[in-house]
């Protein structure tokens, strides 16, 4: 039956949301949240990062639910707010990150005990070692280190199979712009990933 | 013949499918006789394989219940703040005492206007008792606004006198 939440095209179902329909929000959780959580997954690399800021995109919408124009792609608005989600926390894991060495850095000064090194640079969770092969470490290695607007795109396109014009839209960019960042980021991964092999 | 430095520019776009038909072809054409373009393809298809390997990840059972449940405390939150703030709307005490003060001052005065009113209607019809003046008046008993009733005393003060007309 077409009326059937569960068939019903994602912006529809946001009409039912914006309204505070909470099954048709469930509904919208369960079509998306898979493919979310991964890319969130690609672009962060942890599994704890990826599940806390995949629940806060999903938050997001739901709040944001009023202000969801009914004629946007649901897909590009969910990704444009995971991207912009993404990019946050990235600054506040570096800063985080850097406060973490500095700290390290201290206690080295103070105790000459290189032992501490270990137990505090452990950057993977448990939850981690779920994709701990040597080669997905060194993909997600890859990726991070790729600058921002490089990593969105490439995520998007690969894992996502969005269009270049979609990518475009999530990020607020030209279709020629995606085009130039998807070039430069194969070539740089390329480079990581290959060459160095 | 196009320069190969205009094809590697297009490679990546014509791996992804995101070339027309025509540039298509010649992109093809060309990887077919140069060693070196073609290289490269197949560098960036390996790199683009690599990437593609990568397992995705799975929610857990619970996920959506959890974003669920958290929707849920945002919404009760949001109507806590709502209540909350519509109190901070509402006047302190002190304004509270004023408006009661106002409206028992106000009612004493509409008491006292109303209640003059009934007495001077009740005057009114004692200087009537006489034998007929004293039979229409048992007869107004009947009407839709008896004299003395409070449905007269309204209509007294809305403007309208039905004694007036009774008297005439």
């Amino acid at each position: 039956m077409l009326d059937e939440p569960d068939e019903k095209a994602n912006e529809d179902l946001m009409g039912s949301v914006r309204l505070g329909n909470k099954y048709a929000f469930e509904v919208l959780i369960h079509r998306h949240q898979r493919s979310v959580l991964n890319f969130i997954f690609r672009f962060l690399g942890n599994r704890t990062d990826a599940e806390d800021l995949t629940q806060e995109v999903f938050l997001r919408v739901w709040k944001a639910a009023g202000t969801y124009k009914p004629d946007a792609k649901f897909t590009t608005w969910l990704y444009r707010i995971a991207t912009n989600l993404c990019i946050n926390r990235q600054h506040a894991i570096r800063i985080r990150r850097l406060f973490v060495q500095s700290h390290i850095q201290e206690q080295i000064q103070d105790s000459k005990d290189s032992s501490i090194i270990g137990e505090s640079a452990e950057i993977l969770s448990p939850e981690d070692r779920l994709i701990d092969s040597e080669q997905s470490v060194r993909l997600l290695n890859a990726l991070n280190e790729l600058p921002t607007s490089q990593r969105v795109a490439i995520v998007l396109r690969i894992y996502d199979e969005m269009s270049y014009q979609e990518i475009a839209q999530i990020m607020d960019r030209s279709v020629s712009s995606v085009d130039s960042l998807l070039i430069r980021a194969k070539k740089n991964l390329h480079r990581k990933l290959v060459e160095k092999k | 013949m196009r320069t190969c430095q205009n094809i590697r520019k297009n490679l990546s776009a014509y791996q992804d499918g995101e070339v027309g038909t025509a540039e298509k072809d010649v992109i093809e054409a060309h990887l077919r006789t140069c060693k070196a373009c073609a290289k490269q393809h197949e560098a960036l298809l390996k790199t683009f394989r690599m990437l593609r390997s990568l397992p995705a990840i799975e929610p857990t059972p619970e996920f959506s219940r959890q974003i669920m449940d958290r929707a849920t405390r945002v919404q009760e939150a949001f109507w806590v703040r709502s209540l909350g703030q519509a109190l901070r709307l509402l006047p302190t005490p002190s304004a509270i005492v004023a408006v009661a003060v106002a409206g028992l001052l106000l009612g004493t005065m509409l008491g006292n206007f109303l209640t003059k009113r009934q007495f001077r209607s009740a005057r009114t019809l004692s200087a009537f008792h006489s034998g007929q003046a004293l039979t229409l008046a048992s007869v107004r008993v009947f009407d839709a606004t008896p004299p003395g009733s409070f449905a007269e005393g309204y209509l007294q003060l809305a403007g309208q006198n039905p004694e007036r007309s009774y008297e005439k």
